[in-house]
């Protein structure tokens, strides 16, 4: 009788622990310790100040990629991470950041179809997103993929992306919103980083536009990592973005109206007008040595 | 007293199975349901999902580039009803809503890059009883070139 008293007290313990953790709800208030050493599968920490259902979404690394690519610029593997220094990385704050730079390397590598690095890069990414408990993602099974579609861009583009949104979705689902963010923010540091060095290489105009472009996406990406700022590799990150933000603020953006048509035969809208962004070269050196300096940071 | 305990152990049982379970169902629902509707875009990467209940919104920010063709689709569970949603520029002026269109996605594309906003709105419930539906909705995106 008192052995069962003991199993009830137990269950229903383990009921109210479960119930609490259920009703979090996505990103309304979960954090996630990633400042520290890595613990995959710690115990998430709940903040109550968060209640808002706003999210800030970046544009992916395919996304970055595949638009420097169409600048027609050629590819160039001295910009990206080496692949030797994915042993360095032993926090999870380091991981996830990291994770984001080589998320963004292979895409860069798929994009111009290398596929012998691609698949060295993915060790890298997979490595990582191991190292912080990410399953199903960067894994063995994406590898046969890429490589049974590498003549097949799009479907490339697919599977990576599929894995990204893996990562983001479990990292989510599993109360660490702050990892999610820091892996996003390696990307968007790692996509911004390749651009400003073409730029510096082959004053390529279409490229500095796009390099000017991310003032916007900078602001969301800011607010993204304000709201999990409590932890202190995120703040870290967060305050490094903020300095460059000072810079791109003062980046000239003219705006007009927003005028929709819509084509009737295949439904696709246009959105015309919104706004002429202009880059000085003051600006744009500024920008490239303050991203090689947070780059640095992140991959040291 | 066997009876009752059977009971209350396979009820604790029962709730312990479903509170693990529910943190994964927007997942599921996005990757069954939305996904395969935004082919032939490629997903942006991100899942940016929401459990929500009627009456509550969500807003999504994010930028959008000149070059590409976009999808925008929310994806929510059939207990919320039907989930509409808006999207403003920045400087608030309405540029779609799915209501208005009797759509449940929006392809378009951008003549210059520009932060958008997407305003998702759960309708407030009309059942007599007093249970409060919550339901998971999902905002993706997928992108192609122009």
């Amino acid at each position: 009788m008192y052995f069962r008293k003991k199993i009830a007290a137990v269950l229903a313990f383990a009921v109210v622990i479960a119930a609490l953790v259920s009703c979090g709800g996505t990103d309304k208030g979960e954090a996630d310790n990633v400042g520290g050493e890595d613990k995959s599968g710690q115990v998430a920490v709940e903040k109550d100040s968060i209640v808002e259902n706003i999210f800030y979404s970046v544009p992916s690394p395919i996304e970055t990629a595949t638009l420097i690519q169409r600048a027609g610029v050629p590819y160039n593997k001295d910009y990206l991470n080496d692949i030797q220094n994915v042993s360095k990385y032993t926090t999870t704050g380091d991981k996830a950041l990291n994770l984001g730079v080589y998320g963004s390397d292979l895409s860069f590598t798929s994009i111009y179809d290398q596929t012998q690095e691609s698949m060295l890069y993915l060790k890298c990414a997979n490595n990582l997103a191991n190292g912080l408990g990410i399953s199903g993602a960067f894994d063995e099974n994406t590898a046969n993929r890429l490589e049974a579609n590498k003549s097949n861009k799009d479907s490339l583009l697919g599977i990576i992306s599929e894995s990204f949104w893996t990562a983001d979705s479990y990292l989510k689902d599993n109360e660490r919103p702050g990892t999610s963010s820091l892996i996003i923010a390696g990307g968007w540091v790692e996509g911004l980083y390749i651009a400003t060095k073409i730029a510096a290489a082959s004053s390529n105009k279409e490229i500095e536009t796009r390099i000017a472009e991310q003032k916007f996406t900078l602001d969301n990406l800011v607010n993204m990592l304000k709201k999990y700022d409590f932890d202190e590799t995120v703040a870290s990150m967060h305050k490094e973005l903020v300095d460059l933000k000072i810079v791109y603020d003062q980046i000239h953006v003219t705006k007009s109206a927003s005028k929709s048509t819509t084509d009737s035969k295949t439904g696709v809208t246009t959105i015309g007008g919104g706004s002429k962004i202009t880059i000085t070269p003051e600006q744009l050196k500024t920008i490239t040595e303050k991203i090689n300096t947070i780059r640095a940071k992140i991959i040291k | 007293m066997n009876a009752y305990f059977r009971t209350f152990v396979l009820l604790a049982t029962s709730l312990l199975f479903i509170a693990t379970d529910v943190s994964a169902q927007c997942r599921n629902i996005a990757k069954k349901q939305c996904f395969p509707a935004l082919m032939p875009y490629t997903q942006n990467g991100q899942f940016n999902s929401a459990k929500l209940a009627p009456g509550e919104s969500a807003e999504i920010q994010m930028t959008f580039y000149a070059g590409q063709d976009y999808r925008l689709m929310v994806c929510s569970e059939a207990v919320l009803g039907n989930v509409n949603f808006k999207v403003f520029d920045a400087e608030k002026n309405e540029l779609f809503s799915s209501k208005k269109a009797a759509a449940k996605q929006w392809d378009f594309n951008v003549a210059s890059t520009q932060a958008l906003s997407v305003q998702v709105e759960i309708p407030p419930s009309d059942s007599p009883n007093k249970i409060i539906p919550e339901g998971c909705v999902s905002i993706l995106v997928g992108f192609k070139k122009l």
